[in-house]
């Protein structure tokens, strides 16, 4: 176990490019063990973009600064190492497989990580144990699982179960982009009581969004907005109302003024 | 129509066509690579649905001069075409070009003869070795237009070119049109297929089209000939850098036709959208064979055919996307979508894919069946007679092509064609 | 070109020589055919007169067609002349004697594939003798067959025992005139298996398990005859997940299915011949005609196939819906790997009121391979209100591979109605980021979506053989990505 002085994720002025187009321009981001991040931001200042960078998607190029996670250089891992290491992204749009159910995703990539850290596997009736009381949790009808990954989910089902998921890989980092869109006012409930489940010491979020709905239920320890492929302003959950009542021009004015 | 009285037609003519040596050499290599394979058979994959025993057995005289084309004649034509006399147009008649006012709207036109004293014979025959009717095209080539778009220029109306077929006589007419679209240009072509009803002669088209970088060109293809007409037809076209065409064919007309596309997606960026409705009935077979290679990268094409058929008609439609190696982004769709009314047409269709690269999205789709009943049901439900939904329901199947061409009072021919019930505000 | 040639040739003399080594030349007729050569195939296999006849106005029609060349394949031509057409089943004295003497790869594969270990030895090709219990269940099988009434038994056996129903069905679903190899199978056919369940019998047991335990060496030109009587149901399974030891490089099989009235043919395959070296090299030439009669009313003929193996495939099978109601299927996983070239896919005729037909296609390429769906369907204007439906899939890995799809639809009936899509994609980028991130490696992640794109193929098959044929399709891509 690191020690509680090591930052759970801590990001030094990271450069992305998308090909001709800078979209990340110098960020630089801590988040200590036990903490929530909203990052906000207009459409367009690459709040996805870091959601997807960090887990490690292909078809972006680091041209500088470095991400550490949990004291360990994370650029050079794949994915697959990530999730492992307990990097977790809530994807904006969950990804179709058809003919691939959920049960047997969510089980092979359990044991995947189960086995990465060197843990046993889990039988078909261990995991189930498992996930029983999370899909309850989500309100998630059973015969979910048969079905093929998100394949004709509506939104709100897509979302949640991404949650489920998360809930079940028990990550130490959970990047949430934009998890709350698309949501009525119920099925946010559901969602953001999964994500205040998994909220402890030892365990960091970052929450992307542009809006204020998701923070109402999860509150944020720390507000920062994104702009220009930075971090131009930080402070704490009063941050986000601002930002609500005055959207982000005056923060950009602010920015430029300065 | 054997090979041999072929061989003896072009002995005859050879001396009379258009052209240079050197254009004489083009025609004499050309006629060699027809004889050489002869009339395509059924055992061919490309034939195997078109018998063309009428056009072999047609008894078709070669005219070998250009005729004068009076000026009674082209007005004539005009008028059969829907064209008032401020249109642009080239008008064709029996394979000679009637004089025509060369005002400057963009377009600048030549005849073929023209064009072939100028610049020699622009077809060649060895870039379509599978295709023995364009190949006979160019040995027996004698007028047609060759439209060029300058650089840059947008001519604001359309260039109509009025192919029409009046003859009492069984004329194989041999027209060409060759299009070169210049850089950065954009037009719109319009090409009228018009015969006498009576008319039974035999129009063996060859269209070339060139569009450089950053061009566009429009096609809409509307045929409209008597029922004993044949026609066979092959298009070319080279699509450059970010260059666009959209083409749009109707055939109502005729009793054999057979129209072959060749696009090429030749350089990156280039992109297609291909369109056509084919309605056959009363003994005419309709064929669209359409054949995209893609061999640039992010190239995109996309094609909709679709097929209404009614009593003792055939439709045919085969297209081919052909993604070559080396190329990535590409997308291709392609759907045929085929409506058969009586029964006795018949429907063939064959949408391939054939890839060799694997960052595409290719998919094709095809349907046929009859009018849908719940469709049928809904509008009568609505308090539609019979009839009139399923006239409605058929000339809706149809308007997703039509909307792409120009009002030529097509609907109301498919209308009459197909007996339709109409609502009289649409009939 | 010539290359390959030799190796043709090579693999032709290497088993000439084999047959002088081991000295059993009497059981092997020298390479060649001609109407001596199948009058003496007859006669060793002691024919009824119909029989030898019907070889040999095969062989003369065969004489008369050519190769066909229509298929999206290439490869060196086949010297006819230069092949053994009969050969006696092999003695146990050359098998390997234990699992112990059997190439440890071949080994490793089955563990990989999940094969039940007392099946292993005679997979590998071990001395029958020594494998005891599958010997005792497979009499126990066909006790049980014998009570329902089942006929099933080599194609020789019914040849001899019950030539009035060969006779009868024989050449009447794939007439000898019907294509170059069809002719040539049937003028030379080694054996095969023929199935005739009586009218109202369902058959008691899978055949496929049967099939497994008792799989005879059947050799290169086999031949099935399967025959369901009014009302009855059959399963059958053909094939193996395993690769089988075959030296024989060209395989031109035939299988005729007759399902009368009321009766249900359900047909599996899964082929995994030799599919040549990682160059291309070797490998089976695979050109096989199936074809189903639904005869009868209400009859059902479904075909499902799992081809991973062959350096090339040729292979339609089909079903012709004559009688009304009659139903027609076919599901379809073929893999393409390394050199490996495939056309296969499916036709279905339809000629009955009111026959449907559903075709589920899903091919998957990767390497350099070719992988061609070819199907046709054609609606005569007798069936009324005949239905088609048509999904036909493929996948790419890797960008010098090639995915081709040529279906022929053909109408000639106002109330029939048919619907086919296709698509052409590479694996999804996004689905393979997911399922990283979820924490699965890129092959898992690889394998797991390309086994759900063939989801509902593997679904059709007998529940044994599925969790084997994912397996299968995993060993088979081994390589192909990353």
């Amino acid at each position: 176990m690191e020690t509680d002085r090591t930052p759970m994720l801590e990001i030094v002025d990271l450069h992305v490019r998308a090909g001709d187009r800078e979209i990340l321009n110098g960020l630089n981001l801590t988040i200590g063990a036990g903490e929530v991040h909203a990052i906000m931001g207009p459409n367009g200042s690459g709040k996805s973009t870091l959601a997807q960078v960090l887990a490690g998607r292909d078809g972006y190029d680091i041209t500088r600064g470095q991400v550490t996670f949990l004291g360990q250089d994370i650029l050079d891992l794949a994915p697959e190492e990530r999730a492992q290491a307990g990097i977790f992204l809530a994807f904006q749009y969950p990804i179709e497989i058809p003919g691939v159910n959920n049960a047997y995703l969510l089980k092979a990539a359990l044991n995947a990580q189960r086995k990465a850290r060197g843990e046993p596997e889990l039988d078909a009736f261990e995991f189930m144990r498992l996930i029983k009381d999370n899909m309850a949790q989500m309100q998630i009808h059973k015969d979910f699982l048969s079905r093929s990954v998100n394949t004709g989910f509506s939104g709100g089902e897509k979302k949640r179960n991404e949650i489920l998921q998360m809930l079940t890989l028990q990550p130490r980092l959970a990047l949430l982009d934009e998890t709350d869109s698309g949501l009525d006012v119920d099925a946010l409930k559901i969602v953001a009581n999964g994500i205040n489940s998994l909220r402890n010491p030892e365990r960091s979020m970052i929450l992307v969004t542009h809006y204020e709905r998701l923070l109402e239920l999860v509150e944020p320890d720390f507000v920062h907005v994104l702009a220009g492929g930075r971090i131009v302003k930080s402070g704490d959950r009063t941050l986000a109302r601002e930002l609500d009542e005055r959207g982000y021009d005056w923060v950009q004015q602010e920015v430029q003024s300065a | 129509m054997t090979p041999a009285d072929l061989n003896a037609r072009f002995d005859e003519h050879i001396a009379r066509l258009p052209g240079s040596t050197t254009v004489r050499a083009a025609r004499e290599s050309a006629f060699a690579q027809f004889i050489e394979h002869g009339f395509p058979s059924r055992k061919t994959e490309l034939w195997r649905y078109t018998n063309i025993a009428p056009i072999v057995d047609g008894g078709f005289e070669f005219l070998p001069q250009n005729h004068a084309v009076d000026a009674d004649a082209r007005q004539h034509w005009l008028g059969e075409a829907g064209i008032d006399d401020e249109g642009l147009a080239v008008v064709i008649v029996d394979g000679t070009v009637a004089d025509m006012e060369r005002a400057d709207a963009g377009f600048d036109v030549l005849t073929l003869s023209e064009s072939i004293d100028r610049y020699g014979m622009q077809t060649s025959a060895a870039e379509f070795p599978s295709q023995p009717f364009a190949a006979l095209n160019v040995a027996f080539a004698r007028d047609g237009a060759h439209i060029r778009i300058g650089y840059g220029a947008a001519p604001g109306t359309p260039l109509h070119v009025i192919l029409a077929n009046s003859a009492a006589l069984r004329c194989a007419v041999q027209p060409q049109l060759i299009v070169d679209v210049a850089q950065g240009a954009s037009a719109k072509i319009v090409i009228h297929l018009l015969s006498d009803s009576t008319n039974a002669s035999w129009v063996n088209l060859l269209t070339r089209v060139t569009l450089a970088r950053d061009s566009s060109l429009e096609l809409c293809r509307l045929q409209r000939y008597g029922s004993a007409t044949l026609h066979t037809e092959l298009l070319t076209a080279v699509i450059g850098k970010d260059a666009t065409l959209k083409s749009t064919s109707l055939d109502i007309g005729g009793q054999l036709v057979r129209n072959d596309l060749q696009i090429r997606m030749q350089e990156p960026d280039s992109s297609c959208d291909l369109a056509g409705l084919v309605t056959p009935a009363i003994g005419q077979h309709i064929d669209n064979h359409v054949t995209i290679d893609h061999c640039a990268s992010h190239s995109a094409s996309a094609q909709h055919y679709r097929a209404i058929v009614g009593d003792r008609g055939r439709a045919v439609f085969n297209g081919k996307v052909v993604v070559h190696k080396n190329t990535v982004g590409i997308e291709a769709m392609q759907s045929s979508d085929n409506l058969l009314l009586a029964e006795s047409g018949e429907i063939d269709t064959k949408p391939e894919l054939e890839i060799y690269a694997d960052d595409v999205k290719c998919s094709h789709g095809a349907t046929i069946g009859e009018i849908d009943e719940a469709e049928l049901f809904y509008l009568r439900a609505r308090g539609i007679d019979e009839a009139t939904a399923r006239g409605l329901l058929t000339l809706g199947f149809a308007e997703k092509i039509l909307e792409r061409l120009p009002a030529t009072g097509a609907r109301s021919a498919i209308a009459a064609k197909f007996g339709l019930a109409l609502p009289s505000d649409q009939a | 070109m010539s290359t390959e040639q030799d190796d043709v040739a090579d693999l032709v003399q290497r088993k000439y020589q084999h047959g002088f080594v081991t000295d059993i030349d009497e059981d092997r007729v020298p390479p060649g055919l001609d109407e001596d050569v199948i009058r003496l195939i007859s006669a060793k296999k002691r024919e009824p007169e119909f029989l030898t006849e019907w070889r040999l106005k095969a062989y003369r029609h065969w004489l008369t067609m050519a190769e066909p060349t229509w298929a999206h394949v290439r490869y060196s031509p086949i010297d006819y002349q230069a092949i053994s057409y009969y050969a006696a089943p092999k003695s146990n004295a050359d098998a390997p004697q234990s699992l112990d003497e059997v190439d440890p790869k071949l080994l490793e594969t089955y563990d990989k594939l999940g094969i039940p270990l007392h099946e292993r030895a005679r997979l590998a090709g071990v001395a029958v003798d020594a494998v005891f219990d599958s010997v005792s269940v497979a009499t126990t099988f066909k006790e049980k067959l014998a009570e329902a009434g089942v006929i099933f038994c080599s194609f020789s056996e019914a040849a001899q025992n019950h030539p009035e129903l060969v006779q009868r069905y024989l050449g009447s679903v794939v007439p000898y005139r019907d294509n170059f190899f069809a002719a040539l199978n049937s003028a030379v056919f080694s054996d095969g298996s023929f199935v005739y369940v009586p009218p109202g019998v369902r058959c008691p047991m899978e055949l496929s398990t049967y099939f497994r335990i008792n799989a005879a060496n059947t050799g290169q030109f086999e031949r099935t005859l399967v025959v369901a009587d009014a009302g009855s149901h059959v399963s059958y399974l053909e094939g193996c997940t395993a690769p089988m030891r075959d030296e024989n490089q060209l395989h031109a099989a035939v299988v005729e299915l007759v399902a009368l009235e009321d009766a249900e043919i359900k047909y599996s395959t899964v082929q995994n011949w030799y599919p040549g070296d990682e160059e291309g090299r070797g490998g089976i030439y695979n050109f096989v005609t199936k074809r189903g009669d639904c005869r009868g009313a209400n009859s059902k003929i479904s075909w499902t196939q799992v081809e991973t193996g062959s350096a090339i495939t040729w292979k339609y099978p089909s079903c012709v819906l004559r009688g009304e109601n009659s139903v027609g299927e076919f599901y379809s996983v073929a893999v393409a790997n390394n050199y490996q070239q495939a056309d296969t896919g499916t036709k279905m005729i339809h000629i009955g009121r009111n026959s449907r037909s559903t075709i589920i296609s899903k091919g998957i390429s990767a390497g350099h391979a070719q992988n061609a769906y070819r199907g046709l369907v054609r609606i005569m204007p007798t069936a009324d209100d005949a239905r088609n439906y048509t999904q036909c899939d493929s996948l790419l890995l890797g960008s010098e591979c090639g995915a081709h799809t040529f279906p022929y639809i053909e109408s000639r009936n106002r109330s029939a109605r048919i619907e086919h899509e296709a698509t052409t994609s590479k694996i999804s980028e996004d689905q393979l980021f997911y399922c990283r991130q979820r924490g699965l490696a890129e092959e898992d992640a690889v394998n797991m979506i390309v086994n759900g794109f063939c989801r509902e193929v593997f679904k059709e098959l007998p529940m044994e053989f599925a969790v084997e044929a994912q397996n299968l399709l995993n060993v088979s891509l081994e390589g192909a990505v990353g």
